[in-house]
């Protein structure tokens, strides 16, 4: 029985344990899927190779921008290379943490293997999300960081510590909220069932991050601000380690993760009603 | 029986021509069918046409200032570029190898070789169904970015030599970009990770068909790698023309080498298939 399912029904652990069981179980898997992935060394260098030299490349297009412009708006090519590493950095961290749950997750739905994770004692949503890591594009991620730092160089701005913690919430903020998101827009394969290709939908979306969301005009810019906030996926976190991000922008992304993590599970929720079992 | 049909088909099929035609156009509406089913899926494969280029020309238009030419486009020639690109690049990139490596991998691919009827018409077949699925997408999604980019949209002026360029580059673009991605997809005969050749393949496509950066925005060493490469015939070549800065000698010579690159890659996918298929029957029972 799923902690959702008996809450309101049987009286559950203590939160702490209930938190305590779950991180175990996370560093459980996290230490599986290392093996896993260290048992075919080759095929994980290759991977590693492959998904820096995607990052790389994604880097160099906006780079070679500036070989025709001087600026994107108030975005100089340094200050873009903060705004590309910080798009580098949160998307790899998200993909390395949630791409393989999400790419699978309509074939866990359809082909009846919901059933057994439905079966066990932890948080349905927590095992479906998390139980695959790929640490693969912890290589770009790191990549990414590299170079947001490199532009932090060329630019000479040192960060104070409040800045870095801003930046570093800020991403966090953003992988959570880039995480709920993509697992909403997966859960529609419950109700469509034909939709194998659910969880590749993120990745061309979060693309328009690397886009600096300020030299964007109309109802795009309030849209991709506040409705799909890819503004916090790398601009507002870039703004704020170079020091001109707004008062708002940190509680605002705190509160927007935590809704959309809030609205991920009611649609979750919602969507183990219309579940019905594919297996015989 | 024709040489070219029974050089093509499977050694069951029988190949005339008119045959051959009938079981295309079955297989069509076959693949049609099942194309309209997975509707949804296409939708979110058409995402990967339409919004990376999307959020390229989105960059480009903060870079734009008053009256500046970037590479030689100025801001409505940028907007109309990308929107090419965005419509061709749906219409007229296949993916056949995605498919292709899948079936070899699982051993599929002897019930595909066993099909009475050439086997480039099967895959032709379910490609092309593909795409009219990606056109149901493209017109909604181009029909809201043209009322958003209207200020900057004009329609091109062209000679009828370059109209019928145009006309004849996107079938031979199509043609050229299918040859070469089955070979690729050919290569899931001898590579078990045939996915990760495939992203890199993207990779190196995504810089040389314009599908980011005009071509011309390009640093000189990667334009002159991009001369000796066939990417720039996928589509690339077909937004030049309706640009119509291309004169009647470049209009043919870039469709002289869309020929030659399609052919070289006719033969060339004949040659890896047929070494393919040696290897492959040594699986299955």
């Amino acid at each position: 029985m799923t902690v959702e399912a008996s809450t309101g029904t049987i009286p559950g652990p203590p939160a702490w344990r209930v938190v305590r069981r779950h991180a175990r179980l996370y560093l459980a898997i996290a230490r599986y899927c290392l093996a896993r992935d260290l048992e075919y060394r080759a095929s994980l260098a290759f991977n590693l190779l492959r998904e820096s030299l995607y990052a790389l490349l994604q880097v160099a297009f906006v780079d070679i921008v500036f070989l025709n412009v001087d600026a994107v708006g108030d975005w100089t090519a340094d200050r873009m290379l903060v705004l590309m590493g910080t798009y580098t950095l949160v998307s790899n961290l998200t993909y390395a943490l949630f791409w393989e749950t999400m790419t699978r997750l309509s074939s866990v739905v359809n082909s009846g293997e919901l059933d057994l994770v439905l079966t066990k004692p932890v948080s349905a949503q927590f095992y479906v999300s998390v139980r695959r890591i790929a640490f693969m594009n912890f290589a770009p991620a790191a990549f990414g960081a590299g170079i947001a730092a490199w532009g932090m160089t060329r630019l000479g701005v040192n960060p104070s510590p409040g800045d870095l913690a801003a930046y570093a919430i800020l991403c966090v903020s953003a992988v959570v909220t880039c995480y709920a998101l993509w697992f909403m827009s997966v859960l529609g394969v419950f109700w469509t069932g034909r939709l194998q290709n659910a969880g590749a939908m993120f990745e061309p979306v979060v693309s328009l991050a690397r886009v600096p969301s300020d030299t964007l005009r109309g109802p795009l810019r309030v849209v991709l601000t506040f409705v799909l906030p890819l503004a916090f996926v790398g601009t507002v976190p870039a703004q704020a380690i170079l020091g001109i991000a707004e008062a708002w922008h940190v509680p605002y992304a705190i509160g927007t993760a935590v809704v959309a993590v809030f609205a991920s599970n009611r649609l979750w929720r919602r969507a183990l009603r219309s579940y019905s079992s594919a297996s015989s | 029986m024709s040489a070219t049909g029974a050089a093509e088909a499977s050694p069951l099929a029988p190949s005339r021509p008119g045959a051959t035609a009938r079981k295309f156009v079955r297989l069509l509406q076959a693949s049609w069918q099942d194309a309209l089913e997975y509707r949804l899926e296409g939708a979110v494969w058409f995402l990967y046409d339409l919004l990376p280029p999307l959020g390229m020309l989105l960059l480009w238009l903060g870079a734009y200032r008053e009256g500046s030419v970037v590479a030689g486009y100025d801001v409505a020639g940028m907007v109309q570029y990308y929107l090419g690109v965005i419509a061709l690049r749906t219409l007229l990139n296949p993916h056949p190898e995605w498919d292709l490596a899948d079936k070899i991998a699982t051993g599929k691919y002897g019930n595909v070789l066993l099909r009475p009827m050439p086997l480039v018409a099967y895959h032709l077949a379910g490609e092309v169904a593909w795409k009219g699925i990606r056109l149901l997408w493209l017109i909604p999604s181009f029909a809201v970015c043209a009322f958003a980019l209207w200020p900057y949209l004009e329609a091109p002026t062209l000679s009828p030599a370059h109209w019928i360029a145009f006309l004849l580059s996107i079938p031979l673009g199509y043609l050229t970009a299918f040859f070469l991605k089955m070979i690729l997809g050919y290569v899931a005969f001898w590579a078990t990770n045939a996915e990760g050749i495939f992203v890199f393949a993207i990779s190196i496509e995504m810089v040389f068909t314009g599908n980011f950066l005009p071509l011309q925005a390009l640093p000189a060493w990667v334009q002159a790698i991009g001369e000796w490469l066939p990417f720039r015939y996928f589509y690339f070549f077909s937004t030049q023309i309706l640009r119509g800065t291309l004169d009647d000698w470049a209009l043919l010579e870039g469709l002289a080498a869309q020929v030659a690159w399609a052919t070289a890659g006719y033969v060339l996918m004949r040659v890896v298939r047929s070494a393919g298929i040696r290897r492959y029957a040594a699986f299955g029972g």
